[in-house]
Formats: C-alpha cells, structure tokens, sequence
C-alpha cells in the first residue's frame, strides 16, 4: 500500500514536471520572431543602407521611426514578452550587422564612381537586407531546433 | 543557493502552468495564458489573483486601441519559489528512482 503511495505520487511529480517543460516551451515558442519580423527589419535595415550611401540622410528618421513601430507592433501582438533583451544570439547578431552596416556605407560610397549613384547604394541596402533576414532565419531554426530537442529529450 | 522546497500554492496544476509559462518570459498578456491553459476567464482571474496574494504574480493594465489588456508577470519572490518548487519535484523524482533500483538491486 505505502509502495503504492509512492509510485502514485512519483508519477504525479513526473507529470507535473511534464507539464511544466511543456509551458515553458510553448513561452518560449511565442517569444520566436515570426517571419513577416525578420523581413521587414531586413528591409528596413536595407533602405537605411541605401539612403545612406545615396546620401539621403534627412529620411534616416522616417525609417528608424518605423523600426520602431515595427519592434512595438511585434511585442503588442505576440502578446508576451522576452526575459532576456536582446537574447545571445541577438547580441552576437548586432555586432556582426553594424560593423557590416559602416562597411557596406564606406564601400558603396567607394564604388558610386563605379556602379553609379543608384546601383552602389542600392547593391549595399540588397546585401544588408539579405544578412538581416539570413540572421533573422537562423535565429527562428536555431529557437526552433531548441525546442524540438528538448521535447525529444 | 535556492534550496528544493515544495509549495502548495505553486503546485496546483493550473498554478504550476502559469508560473512555468511565466518564467521563461518577462510577461504574458492575458488573453495569451488563457489561450495556452485552455481555461475559462475567471478560472484564470482566481489562480492569478491567488498568486499574486502571495506576492508570486504581478498584474499590470495596459490600453491599446481602446483596447484594456492585462498583462502578468512572475515577481523576483515568485521566480525563486518557482524554482526551488521545480528542483524539489526533480529531488522527488530522483530520490523516488534511487529507491527503485534499491528495491530492484
């Protein structure tokens, strides 16, 4: 009888624990930048590029306001908010596409003699956008895989 | 260090599963953890309001659109005895496996 207490009680911790790892996957399921994000930072981060190159800086505030937009839009919608702001992976992100960012100004700027005044800036804005939105994949599958392992584990 | 320690008021199953969806974020809207516990409005409202007695929840109003939405989160007392909730199930769970293979030895 007690043993049978025991294995009732083992099996109710072990579905408590269960359920417990199934809720903070599924928070942090919701935390996961969905697709229409990463394009649209993509985007954005290229026509900040762009105008740059291009020497359009006085639009600079209209593109950075919409970041904004987009970032609050995303928090309001998801409903939930990350702990961790920005995550690791964000961070490590960051500091590899603002580097980029000044590079890819200076390099356009170099090559406007070259590609002319639309290509150069419009080659530099193309390569941020597809970084932005390559990191943006790889921090979904990299979340995704996560959480795929620890439900299988 | 937090050390394992059972609490009863976490450990209700609708509790258990606020403060586990909670803890990984820094807060959720309301509608978001009635939509995963797939639980009523006011059965939510009761769990909430029971934790945040305890001072494990906190609750904050926020409007949007003309749109009131509640949002909560998991306090610094909460995240702790949350946690030493959890490593008391895993300390159950482990003391409950060594036995086993005692018994079974």
């Amino acid at each position: 009888m007690a043993e049978n207490e025991v294995r009732i009680e083992t099996s109710e911790v072990r579905e408590s624990l269960d359920s417990i790892e199934g809720m903070e996957r599924a928070a942090v399921k919701r935390v996961i930048p969905p697709l229409w994000f990463g394009a649209s930072i993509a985007l954005l981060a290229g026509a900040l590029v762009a105008l740059s190159v291009a020497g359009l800086r006085e639009y600079h505030v209209y593109i950075i306001l919409l970041m904004v937009f987009v970032l609050v839009w995303k928090a309001q919608n998801t409903g939930v908010s990350a702990r961790q702001f920005p995550s690791k992976l964000t961070a490590v992100a960051l500091s590899i596409v603002i580097p980029l960012f000044f590079l890819l100004v200076v390099g356009a700027q170099a090559l406007v003699g070259v590609l002319g005044s639309v290509w150069a800036p419009l080659s530099a804005g193309v390569i941020l956008a597809v970084t932005v939105f390559a990191l943006s994949l790889f921090e979904r599958r990299w979340h995704l895989t996560k959480i795929s392992v620890e439900a299988g584990a | 260090m937090k050390m394992p320690r059972f609490d009863t008021v976490i450990h209700a199953p609708n509790r258990l599963q606020i403060c586990a969806f909670l803890a990984p974020l820094e807060e959720a809207e309301f509608q978001v953890l009635r939509a995963e516990l797939d639980v009523s409005d006011s059965v939510l409202s009761k769990h909430i309001k029971q934790l945040e007695e305890v001072g494990y929840v906190k609750q904050r109003k926020s409007k949007m659109n003309g749109r009131r939405r509640t949002w909560a989160c998991l306090t610094g007392k909460g995240r702790r005895a949350f946690e030493c909730h959890v490593k008391e199930l895993k300390r159950l769970v482990d003391s409950a496996e060594k036995s086993t293979h005692a018994v079974n030895a």
